[in-house]
């Protein structure tokens, strides 16, 4: 299993995403401290006022020392109250008690101050002159709620909305890398076989070098292959000549020679020289083709091109050609003539070596974008077809051929978006070959 | 027929030269566009056998000049450039076949025989004169249904003649299509050649018109 290869937007839109909840949660965290800190203050005084107006008023109601003994203080109404008290002694022993005090709040000797009293928060205060004291402690968990409620109320509204964050900063990070989107889609249409300049769309400042860069290591690859391709076809062109001469000298003396023994010689070398000629056109083609000259930017009309060839191509193979064009045929096709025009004279070629010489070699354009060179002869056995169309790669015929015309068309195919699809014996056949191009 | 092959390479040119030679034309051979505007401005040739790249320019420039001039000759193209734009470039400028190097002599030969008698207005190469069934591609004879052997020059007058059939050939023209330049003409050459004929093809097949020429007919 190939593991998926990261993603900046995604990157970019997790770790925004985590680093503003981060930090919305430390700037929350900082504002419940405060806010703990303030309550704390805020309660503690609420304590001390209810402790220094009931204290004077407690002393107050008791009467003399001596008439002072235990009473209890029924609540004004049921509801949930916030603190209890009690009054005490100097010893310490409780003379005066909410009726609703836990018995458990009540203790001795409560430290002077605030403190807790079983966890909860109390305040003692001693009137200095009688000794008597109050005790207001909390009965219930009131701050901590107060406390909870307002973390509840900063970091609800954190987690309901880090997901819309996400989306919303996920949204933004598509939107500001489309450029790059773009960037990226034009570079990857991008390859041997089409080497076209980038559109000329405004970067932004942080793509700009990049696209300039890509701009101008196309621009060098396009002069290297353009280069590599002037040298094959001049290689092809120089090669000729020497060849040609070469063949007709040999030809003309084999003629001149017909009837003598030392023709038989001769015809040998121009028989070896005909294969020289073929594998070194054929090694420039492949060479050409290396080099990605086979597609072209434009579409063009190949049916004209496919006239003169099939003609030509007939005419060396001293084979006869028929060309069978359906109306519906469309042979508009982004190919480069001359890769074409090799494609064509390879299939014809490859026909009339292989084909019965004494039928006809036929091509049949369309309907639409296809084309198929077809002869009768012997079937193709099913292994062998499978492999032809490699390099090198012959058929069992008695035929000698140098192994790379089908491989030659098959690149040309798939350089221009097209296949190559062999068949023997011939689809309307029984017998015989038929190479097909199909383009899309 | 009588063909100006305009060749810059010595060793392509010298075998296609003795090729056509050896299948009974006569052949100048010129390596210079200027020799080859020299050459076509002397004599009447019946085909142009023209490479592209010369020393002195472009054999299509020399081929426009030539149809600039309305110059009817037929025009074969002879290069090592396979490119289908110089091909369809050389057709447009008017030139009759395009061949690509190496090409096999057979199939130069062929070409230059059809491209000769499309111009006769004799599209089929099979012929009959009299008795005799001429096939002007292979270059055979059949007379009653005997082969009969032919020299290339015997055949230089027979095909002059049949591209004029039935209309009389000057003395002067069918010298024109026996000899290269340079060649010795013998003053009765075409009488010879012509008296050879009508032994091995029969005595009615060449006419003679008095003080006119020669005619061949149906």
């Amino acid at each position: 299993m190939t593991r998926r290869k990261p993603s900046i937007a995604w990157r970019l839109a997790f770790w925004l995403t985590a680093g503003t909840a981060v930090l919305w949660a430390g700037a929350a965290g900082i504002a419940l401290a405060v806010l703990n800190i303030e309550l704390t203050e805020t309660f503690d005084d609420t304590l001390r006022q209810s402790a220094l107006r009931l204290l004077p008023l407690a002393l107050h109601d008791l009467g003399e020392p001596e008439e002072r003994h235990e009473y209890r203080i029924s609540p004004l109404n049921q509801e949930d109250q916030y603190f209890t008290y009690y009054v005490h002694d100097p010893a310490g022993r409780p003379l005066l008690l909410a009726d609703d005090t836990p018995p458990e709040l009540v203790v001795d000797k409560v430290p002077e101050g605030f403190s807790y009293i079983n966890g909860q928060r109390a305040l003692s205060l001693t009137d200095k002159q009688s000794g008597f004291g109050i005790v207001v402690v909390e009965k219930s968990d009131h701050r901590g709620h107060a406390i909870a409620d307002a973390a509840g109320a900063l970091f609800w509204p954190l987690a309901a909305l880090i997901p819309l964050i996400g989306i919303g900063i996920w949204a933004a990070v598509r939107i500001a890398m489309r450029p790059l989107e773009r960037l990226r889609a034009e570079i990857a249409q991008r390859g041997s076989h089409n080497l076209a300049e980038l559109s000329s769309a405004e970067h932004p400042v942080e793509l700009a070098p990049i696209a300039d860069e890509v701009a101008s290591l196309l621009q060098r690859l396009r002069a290297a292959l353009d280069a590599e391709r002037t040298f094959a076809a001049s290689s092809a062109h120089e090669l000729r000549t020497p060849i040609a001469g070469a063949l007709a000298q040999t030809q003309q003396l084999a003629f001149e020679l017909q009837n003598r023994k030392e023709g038989a010689r001769v015809r040998e070398i121009e028989s070896a020289l005909r294969k020289l000629s073929e594998l070194s056109e054929k090694l420039l083609q492949l060479s050409r083709l290396d080099a990605g000259f086979a597609s072209a930017e434009k579409p063009g009309d190949m049916l004209p091109v496919l006239k003169l060839v099939a003609r030509d191509s007939g005419s060396q193979s001293n084979a006869r050609v028929t060309l069978d064009i359906d109306p519906a045929a469309d042979l508009r096709l982004a190919i480069n003539a001359d890769a074409f025009a090799i494609a064509v004279s390879n299939l014809v070629h490859n026909a009339a070596k292989h084909g019965d010489p004494d039928q006809p070699i036929r091509v049949v354009v369309g309907p639409g974008k296809r084309l198929a060179v077809i002869n009768a002869g012997t079937i193709v056995d099913p292994q062998t077809l499978s492999r032809l169309g490699q390099r090198f790669v012959r058929g069992d015929t008695s035929a000698k051929g140098s192994g790379l015309g089908l491989s030659i068309v098959r690149a040309i195919a798939e350089q221009t978006g097209g296949d190559l699809h062999l068949f023997s014996p011939a689809r309307d056949a029984s017998d015989g070959f038929e190479s097909e191009l199909v383009w899309t | 027929m009588r063909v100006l092959l305009v060749e810059d390479d010595h060793i392509l040119g010298e075998a296609i030269r003795d090729h056509i030679a050896s299948v009974g034309h006569s052949v100048d051979w010129v390596q210079r566009l200027d020799d080859a505007a020299l050459a076509r401005d002397t004599v009447a040739y019946e085909l142009i056998l023209l490479d592209l790249n010369l020393p002195d320019g472009r054999g299509l420039d020399f081929l426009r000049r030539l149809r600039r001039k309305n110059d009817p000759v037929p025009v074969i193209i002879i290069t090592a450039q396979d490119q289908i734009a110089v091909r369809i470039e050389g057709l447009d400028s008017g030139a009759d076949d395009y061949l690509v190097k190496p090409f096999d002599l057979t199939e130069l030969g062929a070409r230059l025989s059809a491209v000769a008698r499309r111009y006769a207005g004799q599209p089929n190469p099979e012929v009959t004169v009299g008795e005799a069934c001429i096939d002007l591609a292979r270059k055979t004879v059949n007379l009653a249904g005997k082969p009969v052997e032919l020299t290339s020059r015997e055949w230089a007058v027979l095909d002059r003649l049949l591209r004029h059939r039935n209309a009389i050939v000057s003395k002067a023209d069918i010298e024109e299509s026996l000899y290269e330049f340079g060649a010795e003409i013998e003053s009765n050459a075409v009488e010879v050649y012509v008296s050879r004929l009508r032994k091995k093809l029969g005595r009615d097949t060449v006419t003679t018109v008095r003080g006119l020429g020669y005619r061949i007919g149906g």
